[in-house]
């Protein structure tokens, strides 16, 4: 007897509790990520800002790291890591510096000389030049670097599933590698889909929480 | 609030040598500049005239010399210290833009640690001061905000904490014309009740004048080549490059800087023109090139053009 394989929607009713945990735990990772990248992104950017030569040392060494073929990438930390989450988060840390690094630098960098010597010239110190006038004016640039970073690390935390890292990427690989077989077209489908739906999402999310988080007076045309 | 009057501002052998130049940008520069008067230093661009007044508030670190104000040696005091009690107007204007106009004029009372109701009584006394209305433009942030505005938002700022001295770089070299005269009334009007003791620096010899209790014509390395009140500058140029700048209608000038107020008078009013003793011998000139043969001079007595000219050579005589 011939047995028919489901359809799209068949199939993810039948499979919808795995779905939803692999959404969740694709949602887990690019979450832990963009915060690690963030933190570590930013505070990279406010620490080298100043300094020209530095500057062009941190921003060269991302750039070389973020050329690595990705798949290369994750296989280096398998070695030391084993497989799973470790390796995965790894990689996507380093693969994520870049737009935040750049960006934070530039946004530092972009404040008008003026603002700065009129903070100066009020008797700020250099810490609250950086906490009261210089972060909150760079923070839209600084934002938009961590919305390319996190478009970045979606569509990495896909191959991340060679690594045994969490989320959709299992299903899209396990399909694609078994394509013909019974239900392969529904996982590639459920992966593929999937993945492009949550970065739409995330995308849609870091546009509202820049419109939130950006200090009215810049937002004034 | 009590205003602060200014404080004497001495400068001694005060020097800049930027790394890897040849020259003093600075070369030791001696100025005394006396509490509460604003003094303009005005030069050539390129002359040092901003980067010596940067060293005052030490935006610009002198390599040498000393500044003192209100005899106090602050050339060695923590920077930001010394800078809350000097206020700073720059061309720019230099307002954050991401905060509320009230918050930007709150920036030095903020840093002091004044309490919240003390900060906005003085915000809100200080835009009145300006000629800006609190309830209407508290709120506001600069980009809604004209330049003309912006620039008397900026000097609301700089009085903020009333500070003993303030430092201005230029600030209505970038407004229109119309814009730039109204503020420079007004600020002259504002000094003249606050009497700060103010650095101004421009290029423009106009604005020296119309504002200067002193001015000091600057050349290259900050060279003082005059010192003095704008009468005596122009009535008796040092040199030939204060000349230069003075320029051709030094006489003419001078007249819009003296007032009929203390000059002599024939008794009498038997003019059909009358200038109220407000106004200046410029005012008096003018009525006499329009075609009078006499002025009143409010009810004190009257000038004939005879006696106008004798009061000319006289001030010319005494500045000299």
């Amino acid at each position: 007897m011939d047995i028919k394989p489901p359809n799209l929607w068949q199939f993810i009713n039948i499979q919808h509790s795995k779905i939803l945990s692999e959404v969740f735990a694709q949602c887990e990772l690019v979450l832990l990520v963009i915060a690690i990248v963030a933190v570590t992104g930013i505070l990279t950017g406010v620490l080298v800002h100043r300094h020209v030569a530095l500057v062009e040392a941190v921003t060269g060494f991302w750039s070389i790291v973020y050329t690595i073929p990705s798949l290369a990438m994750l296989v280096f930390f398998i070695g030391p890591f084993g497989l799973g989450w470790v390796p995965a988060v790894i990689a996507l840390v380093l693969y994520g510096q870049l737009p935040i690094v750049r960006n934070t630098i530039v946004g530092l960098r972009s404040v008008e000389p003026a603002i700065m010597e009129s903070a100066s010239a009020m008797g700020m110190k250099r810490f609250t030049v950086l906490r009261k006038v210089q972060l909150p004016l760079a923070w839209p640039v600084i934002i938009v670097g961590m919305r390319v970073s996190c478009m970045l690390i979606f569509g990495l935390s896909a191959i991340a599933s060679y690594v045994g890292g969490p989320g959709l990427g299992d299903y899209l690989f396990s399909g694609l590698s078994n394509l013909g077989s019974f239900n392969s077209m529904n996982q590639t489908l459920v992966g593929a889909f999937g993945i492009t739906l949550l970065a739409l999402i995330f995308d849609a999310l870091f546009v509202l929480v820049k419109k939130i988080t950006t200090a009215k007076g810049l937002r004034i045309a | 609030m009590p205003n602060v009057h200014g404080e004497e501002i001495r400068l001694e052998k005060l020097t800049k040598r930027y790394p890897n130049t040849e020259k003093d940008a600075v070369k030791e520069f001696n100025l005394t500049i006396p509490a509460g008067e604003l003094v303009v230093f005005v030069g050539p661009s390129g002359c040092g005239k901003t980067t010596t007044m940067k060293m005052i508030n030490r935006i610009i670190e002198p390599t040498s010399g000393k500044i003192l104000i209100g005899g106090k040696d602050v050339t060695h005091t923590p920077a930001h210290e010394l800078r809350r009690n000097i206020g700073y107007v720059i061309q720019q204007i230099g307002l954050f833009p991401h905060m509320k106009i009230s918050d930007n004029v709150a920036t030095v009372p903020n840093l002091l640690g004044w309490d919240k109701e003390k900060t906005k009584a003085r915000v809100n006394e200080l835009l009145h001061l300006v000629g800006l209305d609190p309830a209407e433009y508290g709120n506001r942030y600069p980009k809604q905000l004209s330049g003309g505005q912006q620039q008397r938002v900026g000097v609301a700022r700089a009085l903020a904490a009333d500070p003993a001295v303030l430092l201005m770089d230029e600030p209505f070299g970038a407004t229109d014309p119309i814009t730039r005269v109204r503020l420079q009334k007004e600020f002259r009007a504002l000094q003249r009740e606050l009497k700060k003791t103010v650095v101004f620096v421009t290029h423009d010899f106009e604005e020296a004048l119309l504002l200067g209790d002193r001015i000091a014509v600057l050349s290259e390395q900050s060279h003082v080549e005059q010192y003095g009140t704008p009468l005596e500058i122009l009535s008796n140029p040092a040199t030939d490059r204060v000349k230069s700048f003075v320029g051709d209608a030094a006489a003419v000038r001078m007249l819009a800087l003296v007032g009929l107020a203390g000059i002599d008078v024939l008794p009498g009013t038997p003019a059909t023109v009358t200038v109220p003793e407000s106004s200046t011998l410029r005012e008096a000139m003018e009525k006499f090139i329009s075609g009078a043969d006499s002025i009143n001079i409010g009810t004190r007595g009257h000038l004939t053009f005879d006696a106008l000219q004798d009061v000319i050579a006289k001030t010319r005589a005494a500045a000299k």
